[in-house]
């Protein structure tokens, strides 16, 4: 391997290291969100509870996939939506702050609705 | 896409998605690993491109070396029970892929220098000629670009 090589090789990897920051959101802090909240209907169509992030995919009659972020796994499990609490198929409802970002599907709730049944994962960020 | 699903039903994995204290245990050490890893790697890399002068290589490069492969070791054993917990998401995350790809062409650039003769004669504290110091520039870029996109792998869809 010779300096000649290596050197566009460095810069292709800092470059393509750097890229990938454009779809960049973050779950953790509100910052990302909307500061007025907003409310989501659709129907569940994945589950995913546990650590690092529980998620929820829910698709809208308006505009498809979204993406949902629950509280961490322990604040999930504390507003008592655990294993079995919800299945794919359900309808749900999810008060929440959507991203900023007006092209990305991404929601995190404070407190989600699922087939009537209340679940409070931020009880006190509520707006409404 | 079966092995993945497989991997995500096992025991392990599901008692991981369960437990609150394993996962931040696991993770904790998987970044311990890493900073094995760059700790021990960096030193040496550095010491390549002329830092710590004083210090020669044939007392450094050994011990360096083998602690960043014990980091590997520790961060691939960590890395694959992380991974378990949601391994269509990882498998699908851009971030992960690249972070996985990085990491390989780190391990491969290291494998490669310790083949060359330009390794031992910078073991034997000879000089250190110019393909081995570009090797380790490209080390180092390697090593950062793979934990900027491991760190990534939280913030993209």
């Amino acid at each position: 391997m010779t300096a000649r090589f290596s050197r566009p090789a460095a810069a292709f990897v800092l470059a393509a290291a750097l890229t990938i920051g454009t779809a960049a959101y973050a779950h953790h802090g509100w910052e990302w969100a909307e500061e007025t909240q907003t409310t989501l209907e659709g129907t569940i169509r994945e589950i995913y509870i546990g650590p690092p992030h529980p998620t929820l995919k829910v698709e809208t009659a308006k505009d498809g996939l979204w993406q949902i972020d629950l509280a961490n796994p322990s604040q999930t499990a504390r507003a008592g939506f655990a294993e079995g609490s919800a299945r794919p198929g359900h309808k749900i409802v999810i008060l929440g702050n959507r991203s900023t970002q007006k092209d990305q599907k991404l929601m995190k709730a404070v407190k989600i609705t699922v087939e009537g049944k209340d679940f409070l994962l931020y009880p006190e960020r509520i707006q409404k | 896409m079966e092995l993945l699903q497989a991997l995500h039903d096992a025991g392990f994995a599901a008692a991981l998605r369960r437990a609150n204290l394993f996962y931040p245990l696991l993770n904790a050490f998987h970044i311990l690993s890493i900073g094995i890893i760059v700790g021990a790697i960096g030193t040496l890399d550095l010491r390549l491109l002329g830092a710590f002068r004083t210090f020669s290589l044939s007392q450094l490069a050994p011990p360096l070396s083998r602690m960043a492969a014990i980091g590997v070791g520790l961060a691939l054993a960590s890395g694959f029970f992380l991974f378990s917990v949601q391994p269509k998401a990882y498998a699908a995350n851009q971030a992960f892929l690249m972070k996985v790809g990085l990491a390989v062409c780190g391990i491969a650039n290291a494998l490669i220098l310790h083949k060359t003769s330009a390794w031992r004669q910078a073991l034997a504290d000879g000089p250190v000629t110019v393909s081995a110091k570009a090797q380790a520039a490209l080390s180092l870029t390697i090593w950062t670009a793979a934990v900027i996109s491991g760190r990534w792998i939280a913030f993209v869809d």
